[in-house]
């Protein structure tokens, strides 16, 4: 064995140890694609427009592991004007689907607060399903000090 | 099991909107993450939670990984008669929570 050969192999051995490391990352993370299939899956080809949705988490968010998030829309909350459903979503957490609400006339009103995860910076979106089938959302670009990941 | 805090209003008037408020400790671990050792340690997460007032469920939540640990939810009621809310919570592993209040509506 010539000193190169060997030192070809070694080389070609931490480049296969990388990929091999990195992999699990990549496999847990949510791409656009997966967001869009998830969106696609939920609420079929119906058309999300923008409005009547608002969502509210703060540009900067201080603890990824812990994100206050709101939601209201825009809707009298009457028997025939409703939201049926509310579908949180985020882009670039390992599942892009994050939680959804069911509600109803009884409501009163269309809000609702929790506390999300978020692995990095990265596009939060809120959809509303009314109760005519119409599909309206919001959408934010929130930054993350301390991400919810690697921990 | 697990703690619970939930806030709703002792009484409202009739039709009064009410916020209820509800809290459950849970690890919510999302099946993603590595112990110490490096082992991923197993998702254990709330997947439900309903609220029913006078016998009707008025909200329910799913919740994914996504959701931050000791899952807290916020949202409202419409106040129609003096009557019995029951929070419930399950998760992956079939532990059902359920905590009941009267609301006193005059």
């Amino acid at each position: 064995m010539t000193p190169q050969s060997s030192r070809r192999r070694l080389l070609q051995a931490t480049a296969s140890a990388a990929a091999i490391t990195l992999l699990p990352i990549r496999t847990v993370q949510a791409t656009p694609e997966l967001l869009a299939a998830a969106l696609r899956e939920t609420f079929g080809d119906t058309e999300i427009r923008r409005g009547r949705v608002k969502l509210d988490i703060a540009l900067i968010a201080e603890d990824g592991t812990i994100v206050p998030t709101t939601i209201t829309v825009d809707s009298p909350m009457t028997e025939t004007d409703h939201v049926k459903e509310i579908h949180l979503f985020a882009e670039r957490n390992p599942l892009p689907r994050v939680a959804a609400f069911h509600l109803g006339p009884h409501n009163g009103r269309a809000q609702v607060s929790t506390r999300i995860r978020l692995a990095e910076a990265q596009r939060v979106i809120a959809v509303a399903r009314m109760n005519d089938g119409t599909l309206w959302s919001d959408e934010m670009q929130v930054e993350v000090s301390l991400t919810a990941c690697g921990g | 099991m697990a703690r619970t805090f939930i806030r709703i209003p002792a009484e409202a008037k009739p039709g009064e909107i009410v916020e209820v408020k509800a809290m459950i400790e849970h690890p919510q671990h999302s099946g993603f993450r590595l112990d110490h050792v490096g082992k991923p340690i197993p998702r254990h997460i709330v997947t439900t939670f309903t609220c029913s007032y006078a016998g009707k469920e008025v909200f329910r939540a799913d919740f994914h990984p996504s959701v931050a640990t000791n899952p807290y939810v916020a949202f409202f009621v419409r106040a129609t008669a003096a009557a019995e809310f029951e929070l419930t919570w399950i998760d992956d592993r079939g532990t059902v929570v359920k905590e009941r209040t009267t609301l006193n509506v005059a």
